[in-house]
């Protein structure tokens, strides 16, 4: 009797083992993960700009069985634009959306009220530690650039220019403050209209009235409008530059500003699709997001690598 | 300590399998010996199988490495015969002095600019004598301090090639920077005859190997990397994350490696390295898989090859189960039928005969030793029967010489006292008497035969006793002609005699009936004696092994064993008394005639 129900046990054990692997076998695409698909979704009328951090996402998604999609919104469709690809995005499929947001704060708004925390990830621009976001530490951007400036010149009276204000320029301008404080050097935080003219005319102006020994410019549009200001190259107005163009780049090879303080898009796109595939669980590596370079600088080992896209 | 672990073991396997049945350690142990072979053999096929498929994949790698080592070198040649058209069909033939080389280095430029940044040559001083297609050196570039410039400096006859830069030398109107590998050599310029030397640069488009490497990288599994010989990375498909410190890469000690595969562990991963050296340049292409994803590819085997060893199982066990049930059917049958010779029943009808030829051969053999037992327990029986009837005889045929004394001594005494027609009858009873004990050696007599003893024996008996008794025979004719054993009344009468009415005042009377009854014969024997206590009277048909003593019972179980060995159990001696009433014998016999007797029916009752 006893061997009858081990022989029945073994019997059932076996037919129910069976199931499981032909199941399994039967099954075996579907049970194995799907591929993870994630839309990383940049603010920008080209996507020749963000060339870095697409760059940097793909690589992380190699072998990983990710599917990365660059997509841009363009500036003018504003928060609007972005909300409505994210939500276009998940609609469509992604499993996750990561955004270099141009709105953050509008951004994040939206994220928290649909509570997709959990499937939008914030790349570049946003407040520093964000949990579900890679972003470089803009506080401390401005605080080493101070030191920089102050190791590196003789500037004692600096414009700090800007004419978007979000609270990537916030934090900036606080390191670069405290950076300062209680030194001889002075700034003067001045937001400008984004009108090319009155850039001009305002930098123009700060030129010729020698009230000042630079700017310290933390917008790209402000950057373009400075370094073709009539008198800069014959001048000693210094320019410190705060951008991640390539542009930006050129302008310091042909030494039309003295320094360049740039985020590493390439290092911001690898974290971030990191992050997401590990579902924000696994803790980032500490690397520097950000790198202030002069001219003498950019051609060297160190830099060159960095500063140049085209190298994966 | 291990040996004797497994020592016990195996005995604690040993004293299970003990306890189970036959079919069930078949079963098991074949099917876990079939498990084991067809694991063994399954590992060994799929091991084999995987080894010849991982290295099927690394021959694709090798080739793949070959190929592009082709392709490398093939890029790198046409640079140099870029190089070469440029210095022995343009700079050799001209004097600088007066001509310009700038128009053959734009054609040249022109003809490769797919492959090519840009194309230069330096005199030993460091001016720019010609450049393609950009003439404007950077203001404060300095091409003495360039490495490509240094190297062909330091080695003039050789090519040299560069690790890949950033081209910085010459301006860009539109914010682009080349990614360059420059191929530098040193070259004789003339000037009016006299030879000066300079340098010819020609700036390979870094671009044109990075597509290389990464139409190569989208295919397959794994990936190929270039190094320099001093393990410098030249081309990586992850290459800004390992210059960001976000991935590494094993490069330094791929740099050590000559051409062929490896197999080598970094970063706790296993991974099978392909390395081909490109020809001059020393750099070395590197091809990278790691193991587990050469695995990868056989999941879906492995699960195919689980289903299949499982169905097996499956098949083995059952199969095990339904031969060791054909094997072992019989044995328990015989089993069965050993049991019930081992509870007493020799019948060797019971004893199974079937299954294989073995099996069957056990089966005949026990069956013919049931009966051999058999028949030497009956022949033992019977002749332990017959011995124990002849020595019941034997011992009732004893005559009493009490009893022939004092019948001779009554018989002298009859003649002495001229009483001669009473000794003429007591001896003629006596002659009687002996005649019917021996009965020709017979010992089944007919009830008429032996109440006709028991009648003479009366006889003798009622002169010795002066006739202070009276008895009374009362048989049934019909049963007259049955048999009986002989000697089974007489023995009655005389403890009747003996121990009732023998020591009577009053006159004893001895009853003899003889009767059928319910298809068997009663034949009791009556005294009005003075009883036998309950107690003695259970003694009196019990054996005893020996006594002389007068009244020790032993001829009423003489007489009760008897009956029993000539007949059934059913049959024998009854005693039945009351205190100061008498005692009544009943002997209880078959009812058969003497002629059914002989005729040999007696074995049927």
């Amino acid at each position: 009797m006893r061997n009858n129900k081990l022989l029945t046990a073994s019997f059932i054990a076996l037919l129910v083992l069976i199931i499981i692997e032909l199941f399994v076998y039967a099954n075996y695409n579907k049970l194995t993960e799907d591929e993870v698909s994630i839309s990383f979704v940049v603010t920008g009328d080209n996507l020749d700009a963000w060339e870095n951090m697409k760059s940097g996402a793909q690589t992380a998604a190699l072998d990983r069985n990710c599917q990365v999609t660059f997509l841009n919104s363009p500036i003018a469709a504003g928060a609007d634009g972005e909300i409505e690809m994210i939500e276009r995005q998940l609609a469509d499929g992604a499993d996750y959306v990561v955004i270099a947001s141009g709105f953050y704060d509008e951004v994040k708004e939206y994220v928290e009220d649909e509570k997709l925390q959990s499937k939008v990830y914030f790349a570049k621009n946003g407040p520093y530690g964000l949990k579900n976001g890679v972003i470089a530490d803009d506080y401390s951007l401005g605080k080493d650039y101070a030191a920089f400036i102050m190791d590196n010149s003789n500037d004692k009276n600096l414009l700090v220019l800007y004419t978007a204000e979000n609270i990537n320029n916030d934090k900036i301008i606080e390191g670069l403050s405290d950076g300062f404080e209680n030194t001889d050097v002075t700034i003067e935080v001045q937001k400008l209209t984004a009108d090319d003219s009155t850039i001009t005319f305002f930098i123009t102006k700060a030129i010729a009235e020698k009230r000042y020994d630079g700017a310290i410019i933390l917008d790209s549009a402000v950057l373009d409008d400075a370094v073709n200001v009539e008198g800069l190259i014959d001048s000693s107005f210094n320019i410190y530059g705060v951008d991640d163009r390539q542009a930006a780049v050129y302008y310091l090879d042909s030494d039309l500003i003295k320094a360049l303080a740039c985020k590493d898009d390439y290092t911001i796109g690898f974290m971030a699709i990191n992050q997401v595939l590990s579902k924000g669980k696994k803790e980032l590596p500490k690397v520097h997001l950000y790198y202030i370079v002069e001219r003498e600088d950019i051609y060297s080992e160190q830099y060159e690598k960095v500063l140049f896209p085209f190298a994966k | 300590m291990k040996k004797s672990i497994l020592k016990t073991q195996i005995l604690r396997v040993k004293r299970a399998s003990k306890r189970r049945s036959i079919q069930l350690i078949i079963s098991f142990s074949f099917t876990i010996v079939a498990i084991i072979s067809m694991t063994f053999m399954a590992l060994a096929f799929y091991k084999n199988f995987i080894n010849a498929t991982r290295q099927n994949a690394i021959d694709n790698n090798k080739q793949i490495v070959a190929q592009m080592g082709l392709n490398v070198n093939s890029y790198l040649r046409n640079m140099m015969g870029i190089s070469n058209s440029m210095y022995y069909s343009v700079i050799k033939n001209m004097d600088l002095t007066s001509d310009t080389m700038t128009k053959e280095m734009d054609i040249l430029y022109e003809a490769n600019k797919d492959d090519l940044i840009s194309i230069a040559c330096v005199s030993q001083d460091g001016a720019l004598i010609s450049a393609a297609p950009i003439a404007t050196r950077k203001a404060g570039v300095d091409f003495t301090d360039q490495d490509w410039f240094t190297s062909s400096e330091e080695k003039f006859e050789n090519f040299h090639f560069s690790k890949p830069h950033v081209q910085n030398m010459f301006e860009s109107s539109n914010y682009r920077y080349y990614w360059v590998v420059s191929l530098s050599r040193s070259v004789d310029l003339n000037f009016m005859g006299y030879t000066r030397r300079g340098t010819l640069l020609v700036d390979m488009n870094y671009s044109a190997i990075e597509q290389m490497f990464s139409r190569v990288n989208e295919t397959g599994t794994g990936y190929v990397y270039l190094i320099d010989s001093d393990g410098e990375i030249i081309y990586h498909p992850a290459q800004k994350a390992i210059y960001a410190g976000l991935v590494n890469e094993n490069n330094l000690v791929a740099a050590t490696y000559d051409d062929g595969d490896y197999i080598e562990e970094f970063e706790g991963e296993e991974r099978a390295v392909v390395v081909k050296t490109v020809g001059y340049t020393g750099w070395k292409i590197v091809s990278v898989v790691p193991i587990n994803q050469l695995g990868e590819r056989f999941n879906q085997l492995r699960a195919f090859m689980l289903i299949i060893i499982t169905v097996t199982i499956f098949l083995i066990l059952f199969g095990n189960i339904f031969i060791s049930k054909i094997v072992t059917d019989p044995i328990r049958k015989l089993e069965d039928s050993l049991n019930t010779i081992d509870a007493g029943e020799l019948n060797e009808e019971r004893i199974f005969i079937g299954g294989s030829h073995e099996i069957r051969h056990l089966g005949r053999t026990i069956k013919s030793l049931v009966v051999q037992m058999r028949t030497m327990m009956d022949e033992r029986v019977a002749e332990q029967k017959e011995k124990r009837k002849s020595e019941l005889n034997a011992l009732q045929a004893q005559i009493n010489p009490h009893f022939l004394y004092n019948t001779l001594d009554s018989i002298v005494w009859m003649i002495e006292a001229e009483k001669y027609p009473e000794a003429i009858s007591m001896i003629t009873s006596l002659a009687s008497l002996f005649r019917i004990s021996l009965s020709k050696g017979n010992n089944i007599i007919t009830i008429k035969d032996e109440v006709t003893h028991a009648k003479n024996y009366l006889a003798i008996q009622k002169v010795r006793y002066k006739n202070k008794f009276d008895a009374t025979i009362d048989i049934d004719p019909a049963i007259e002609n049955c048999i009986t054993i002989k000697l089974i009344i007489q023995p009655l009468i005389e403890n009747a005699i003996y121990h009732a009415v023998g020591d009577l005042y009053d006159e004893g009377l001895i009853e003899i009936k003889g009767y059928e009854k319910d298809g068997d014969i009663y034949i009791e024997v009556k005294d009005n004696g003075m009883g036998i206590p309950e107690d003695k009277l259970k003694d009196l048909l019990v054996e005893k092994t020996h006594s002389s003593k007068k009244g020790s019972g032993i001829g009423l179980w003489n007489i009760n064993q008897r009956i029993n060995l000539y007949f059934k159990e059913d049959y024998g001696l009854k005693l039945e008394s009351e205190l100061d009433e008498g005692t009544t014998a009943i002997i209880h016999l078959p009812k058969i005639t003497y002629e059914e007797y002989i005729g040999g029916e007696e074995n049927a009752k």
